[in-house]
């Protein structure tokens, strides 16, 4: 492989390369031994290496220098030119053929990386490394590095060996034609260079220029299609027949068809027995099927799904995807309105319905998958968004927001407030410095200075005159834009109040007795576990007594016929009671389960009412009444459980 | 062997015992039944908050789908002049 000792075989080579090469390259026992990912690293390292330039024009002249210093002659600097730009294009050639295998053999992730910013090159004329550093921030050094990478991506070629140096170019043509002749062959999901293919939203069908397959197994593949610089997934695509192909073997079923009715027809008349016609019969069916297939290609899988979904309900235990996996089986525009739903909707989605069996799925997708989507409201109602939109009435953020005064300007009210004051203080300073100036006017003694002085306080007064006059106009324009700011604010605040004063309406009938009842429930919950403790502990001391008695009656031989009675009668009381016990504990779990849903549902409301009011101004002066009042409702569960 | 035979201790004895399994059973049908009783009352008072909320999460779901739009524009547009 070219990627190890090109640089080594680059003998006449700027010696610091050569040496830094021969050191880095590892003996090919090593290379055996190496992990893929330490091997990638050494070749990334070698690449930013390999893509220094060879000679900068500074060295270049520092090269004339030192030949003129050892006393060489033009014809000499000629001939080390000629050699220098040979070495070059050696070691450009060489190069590409390192890059382009180097992409070729990289990880999918990596080509992945590649191959976007390739796309991205291919929108900018004349593209430079800076593009891609700017775009994906990038510093210099990577975004040379990707900008090589990117030149030689899509079109992998043979590695070669040029043996000469006027070969390279031949050898290049010929393993650039072996790859082109390669890719043509390449069939991946029945999508080869040539063949027509569609995605769900585009209008016509496109041609496969060329098919990228994965280096790695289980590796994703690409197509090249027309009019598109970036490649796309095949899980993406789907094969369209050419029209010409669909019209022969719809015209060739057709004609299958006329004969085997025809057959079918004579089997009739000759009265052949039922089993041969049955079987003729079933040819025939087949064939309609076919050729209503082809007649109709949109309608085709709904009698063949059928069938599949029979099959796989069969052996649903074998097929288990995963949700990523039925998702790609999904189409784009599913895909696409699955994955832009809220993150908890998303979840539900993911656990709730992807998780089930890829035929059942299939089916849910096709038959009411839009409608379902559509409808994610009643999602929604059933798992707990209730409440979202009214939600945002006390939204934080826009809580933030009211009390700045948000407004149109971009600016809050609070900020305007400020700037209309600031320019208040500006007047009344300028109206300060003028009646100064006003004073010191009158106040000039006669003399040689005073017309001098005078003139000085009429330019200060000018210049006064006209910063007054451009606050006094900011003063006018900064008031307008407060005054509407207030009345929007204002607006805005009593719609809010009305439609909150409505909402309360709504939930303080419900949520001022639940409280009520809630707390009355936590006082029954305590009579349970009291009861609960008074008794096991009376039953315990009876039983104690018994347990004495019963040993007592031991001592007594003559009991002994009793005894066996009376053990009897005893067990199956105890029997009795420490199945009531569990019975009752259980009983009690189960209230503490319901009461602690009971609160955690009831929460937000009695959170959402706290905030409302507050909102209104009305009562709930302390910012923690919502949290309060949570945590007066614990879930009860903790207290049943001791008990 | 019969009851008559036994000596006054040794009836005694039986008698207690089956005293105290006679308290025993008393206590356990008291405990049964005022434990059930709490029960039921507990579970029929959890029932009609559950229905209270209920009828409050209709009751809200209804509100938002008739605001919806009045709702949203006083979320922020009205606040930035949209």
């Amino acid at each position: 492989m070219p990627l190890e000792k090109n640089p080594t075989e680059i003998e006449d080579g700027p010696t610091e390369e050569k040496s830094q090469l021969a050191v880095e390259s590892p003996s090919s026992e090593e290379k055996d031994q190496e992990s893929p990912k330490v091997r990638f690293d050494r070749e990334l390292k070698l690449v930013s290496h390999l893509l220094r330039r060879p000679l900068s024009s500074e060295e270049q002249e520092n090269l004339k220098k030192r030949l003129e210093s050892l006393g060489g002659t033009e014809d000499d600097l000629r001939k080390v030119e000629e050699a220098r730009e040979k070495l070059e294009k050696k070691f450009q050639q060489q190069k590409d053929v390192f890059l382009q295998e180097f992409v070729h053999q990289s990880p999918d992730e990596m080509r992945h990386t590649i191959n976007e910013h390739a796309s991205f090159l291919a929108t900018i004329p004349n593209s430079t490394s800076e593009d891609l550093e700017r775009e994906f921030a990038l510093d210099p050094e990577t975004a040379e590095l990707y900008f090589q990478l990117a030149k030689t991506f899509r079109e992998p070629t043979e590695p070669t060996e040029p043996t000469e140096p006027t070969e390279p170019t031949e050898t290049a043509k010929e393993g650039q034609k072996q790859d082109e002749e390669s890719s043509e062959d390449k069939e991946v999901d029945g999508m080869k260079v040539g063949s027509l293919v569609k995605m769900s939203f585009w209008k016509e069908p496109r041609r496969v220029v060329e098919v990228i397959i994965p280096e790695t197994p289980g590796g994703s593949s690409y197509v090249v299609v027309e009019g598109m610089a970036k490649p796309i997934i095949t899980s993406d695509l789907e094969t369209v027949l050419p029209k010409e192909d669909t019209e022969n073997k719809l015209k060739k079923v057709k004609e299958q068809l006329q004969a085997k009715i025809d057959e079918l027809n004579k089997a009739e008349e000759a009265g052949e027995s039922d089993k041969i016609l049955e079987a003729k019969l079933k040819e025939v069916r087949e064939l309609e099927n076919q050729k209503d297939r082809l007649e109709n290609p949109d309608k085709k899988s709904e009698p063949e799904d059928a069938q599949e979904n029979q099959d796989n309900s069969q052996e649903t235990v074998k097929v288990v995807k995963t949700p990523e996996q039925i998702l790609k089986e999904i189409s784009l525009d599913n895909r696409n309105l699955i994955q832009k739903l809220p993150e908890n909707t998303w979840k539900f989605f993911r656990d709730k319905i992807l998780r089930t069996p890829a035929f059942v799925l299939k089916a849910f997708a096709r038959k009411i998958g839009h409608k379902f989507l559509k409808n994610v409201g009643e999602v929604h109602r059933r798992y707990g968004f209730v409440g979202s939109r009214i939600g945002v009435l006390y939204n934080s953020a826009l809580v933030d927001r009211e009390k700045t005064g948000w407004v149109r300007y971009g600016t809050s009210l609070e900020g305007l407030q400020n700037k209309y004051s600031q320019n208040e203080e500006l007047i009344s300073e300028i109206k300060g410095s003028l009646e100064e100036l006003k004073s010191e006017e009158e106040e000039i003694e006669e003399g040689a200075l005073k017309p001098a002085i005078l003139l000085k306080i009429k330019h200060t007064q000018e210049r006064l005159n006209a910063k007054m006059k451009k606050a006094l106009d900011k003063r006018q324009s900064l008031g307008n834009r407060l005054e509407e700011a207030k009345a929007r604010v204002g607006i805005h605040e009593a719609r809010r109040s009305v439609m909150v004063k409505e909402l309360l309406e709504k939930i303080e009938p419900n949520i001022e007795p639940l409280l009520k009842d809630i707390e009355a429930l936590k006082v029954e919950r305590e009579k349970l576990s009291d009861a609960i403790s008074k008794y096991s502990d009376k039953l315990d001391e009876e039983q104690a007594k018994l347990k004495e008695t019963l040993e007592k009656m031991k001592k007594f031989p003559r009991l002994k016929s009793f005894l066996k009675d009376k053990k009897k009668v005893h067990e199956s009381k105890i029997k009795r009671i420490s199945g009531l016990t569990r019975e009752t504990q259980s009983q009690a779990t189960d209230i503490d389960q319901r009461l602690s849903n009971l609160n955690e549902r009831a929460n937000p409301w009695i959170e959402m009412r706290d905030k409302f009011k507050r909102i209104i101004g009305e009562g709930l002066d302390s910012e923690t009444s919502g949290e309060e009042k949570e945590t007066e409702n614990p879930p009860a569960g903790q207290e049943a459980t001791s008990a | 062997m019969n009851k008559d035979e036994l000596t006054e201790e040794e009836k005694a004895l039986l008698e207690e015992f089956d005293s105290l399994l006679a308290d025993l059973d008393k206590t356990a049908n008291d405990f049964e039944k005022e434990a059930g009783d709490l029960i039921s009352k507990i579970n029929n008072s959890i029932d009609v908050q559950e229905s209270r909320l209920d009828k409050l999460e209709n009751d809200l779901i209804s509100f938002e789908e008739e605001n919806k739009d009045k709702i949203d524009s006083l979320a922020i547009k009205s606040l930035i002049g949209k």
